[in-house]
C-alpha cells in the first residue's frame, strides 16, 4: 500500500483497549475446607 | 478466508492471519530481515517494527478509494481458501509511522468491518455471521452514504469501464 513518504514517527498508547477481549470467567470462590465433625459430649 | 471451518481475516498481500480477541502484532516480512532474524547468534530482531527506513508494519490509509482498490488486488489469482473480500476501519497503536496518506503501525485490531454487496445475499450474510468472532460490527455495504460505500461503488464502476474498454480495443 502506498502511503507516501514518512512524515513523522510516534508512539500511541490507546486510552481504552481496542480489542474486545472475552472477559475471563468469574473466579469461583474456594470451597470451604471440610471440617471435622464436632464432638458431641455423650450423655 | 476459511480456516478449519472458521472464517478469519487474512492480509491481501501477505500470508498473515488476523487473530480474534487479541491484537495483530507486526513483524518485518522483508526476505533479508527474515533470514537475518533466523541466524543462530541473533537473540533480538534486526530492527523494531515499524521504522522509517523500512516498509514494514500494519498498513492503513486515510483514502477510502485506495482501501477499496484492495478488494480486487490479486483477484485474478486462484486462492482456494479465500471466500470473500472485505474492507474496514482499524485501530492502530504502539509504534506508528505516519505517511502522507496513511500509517503503518506495530499493533492493530479491526474496529469495524464492511462487506461489499453481492447478488448472493445469503452468502454475504453467512460471511457476516462468520466474522462475529472478532467482536466488532460487521456491516454490509448497501447503497449507503458512507464514504467507504461510495468509494467501493466508484472502484467497481471504474473496473467495469476498464474491462469494457479492453473488450472494445481487443
Amino acid at each position: 500500500m502506498e502511503i507516501g513518504e514518512p512524515q513523522r514517527t510516534y508512539t500511541v498508547e490507546p486510552v481504552e483497549d481496542p480489542v474486545p477481549r472475552e472477559s475471563p470467567a468469574p473466579e469461583e470462590e474456594p470451597a470451604e475446607p471440610l471440617r471435622e465433625p464436632e464432638e458431641v459430649p455423650g450423655r | 478466508m476459511q480456516q478449519r471451518r472458521r472464517l478469519r481475516l487474512r492480509s491481501v498481500v501477505f500470508d498473515t492471519m488476523w487473530p480474534t480477541e487479541t491484537e495483530l502484532t507486526a513483524s518485518c516480512n522483508r526476505l533479508w530481515t527474515r533470514v537475518r532474524n533466523r541466524l543462530a547468534w541473533r537473540s533480538e530482531p534486526v530492527h523494531d517494527v515499524p521504522v522509517s527506513r523500512c516498509s514494514c508494519g500494519i498498513y492503513a490509509t486515510n483514502d477510502p478509494e485506495l482501501a477499496a482498490e484492495y478488494l480486487y488486488l490479486y483477484s485474478e489469482v486462484h486462492q482456494p481458501h479465500v471466500v470473500y473480500r472485505c474492507v474496514g476501519l482499524v485501530s492502530l497503536w504502539g509504534s506508528v509511522v505516519e505517511g502522507e496518506t496513511g500509517w503503518r503501525a506495530s499493533h492493530a485490531y479491526p474496529q469495524r468491518l464492511f462487506l461489499p454487496t453481492s447478488p448472493r445475499r445469503d452468502d454475504v450474510e453467512r460471511i457476516r455471521a462468520g466474522l462475529a468472532d472478532y467482536g466488532v460490527p460487521v456491516d454490509i455495504l448497501d447503497d449507503g452514504e458512507m464514504p467507504i460505500a461510495r468509494a467501493v461503488q466508484r472502484v467497481r464502476r471504474d473496473r467495469r469501464r476498464r474491462r469494457y474498454a479492453a473488450t472494445q480495443s481487443g
